[in-house]
């Protein structure tokens, strides 16, 4: 998959799994490696990424496991680019889908 | 490779003013999953390749590229020839600038000791030699504790150019 075209992805997964509640790192991890199949450690370079643009912020939670968690949390900025996101996403998943369904047609 | 290799080798790929954030997000992800009774390798295996994340980071792993050996003999002669014709003989009159002005230091300081030894034995009115030695010595020590850094960074200089020779002749 093409690089930039995976990070949108993979951001729009990302704000869209912090909509309704803050998360730590490994949580996104296995969570889109599961479902999106990608390797865990390419969640890490997103969030930070995230973090430098200011549409996350982290914050440290005590955790029963042990040292305390870092926790991602989404800003508004983040929810306004996680709306940018998922209309880009609709547009190309209905695009892609045509086009893909045109072509069985005429098969 | 274990943990600690994985880690390490994660971090050498990172620059030193952010590696220690990005390691400690990595150490908590090694935390949960072996909470969660994942093996360390089972955790590395699904984290990927460290390389792959250093490059996502914006980071790439350094190679040295090197010239190739025709390029670098022409360099090298080319240098050995500056040497001899202008190296050399910049070398050598900087050497005896620098011998000249430790001679200098030098004989300051034998004149402030002898204006002050001179005193006990009728060199002139001690209210003039023992000040004058005192100054002359004080003049003395400056210039020494400036010939001394000047001396360390010829010194390094002289290591920088004999050094630039192996860079040259190694094409790194």
């Amino acid at each position: 998959m093409d690089i930039q075209f995976k990070k949108g992805v993979i951001e729009l997964c990302v704000l869209s799994m912090l909509l309704d509640e803050d998360r730590y790192g490994y949580e996104l991890a296995s969570v889109l490696s599961k479902k999106i199949n990608i390797s865990d450690g390419g969640i890490y370079p997103v969030l930070r990424r995230l973090k430098s643009e200011e549409s996350v912020e982290t914050y440290l939670s005590e955790s029963s496991e042990g040292p305390p968690r870092k926790y991602y949390r989404l800003t508004k900025k983040g929810d306004r680019q996680r709306q940018g996101l998922e209309g880009d996403w609709q547009v190309l998943r209905d695009g892609v889908d045509s086009i893909v369904k045109g072509e069985k047609i005429y098969e | 490779m274990n943990k600690e290799q994985y880690l390490s080798k994660l971090q050498k790929m990172l620059p030193e003013y952010e590696s220690q954030e990005i390691i400690n997000d990595f150490k908590e992800h090694f935390i949960t999953g072996l909470a969660e009774g994942k093996t360390e390798q089972e955790i590395i295996e699904s984290l990927g390749d460290p390389v792959e994340i250093a490059k996502e980071y914006g980071y790439v792993e350094k190679t040295v590229v090197k010239s190739p050996i025709g390029g670098r003999i022409v360099a090298l002669i080319g240098l050995i020839f500056f040497d001899l014709l202008i190296g050399i003989a910049i070398i050598a009159s900087l050497f005896s600038v620098w011998i000249s002005l430790w001679s200098v230091v030098i004989s300051l300081i034998a004149g402030g000791i002898a204006a002050i030894v001179g005193t006990f034995f009728g060199l002139g009115p001690w209210y003039v030699t023992i000040p004058g030695g005192i100054s002359v010595l004080a003049l003395a020590v400056m210039s020494g504790i400036g010939m001394v850094y000047v001396s360390k960074y010829a010194f390094k200089a002289l290591i920088w150019y004999g050094k630039l020779h192996v860079r040259v002749a190694s094409g790194e």
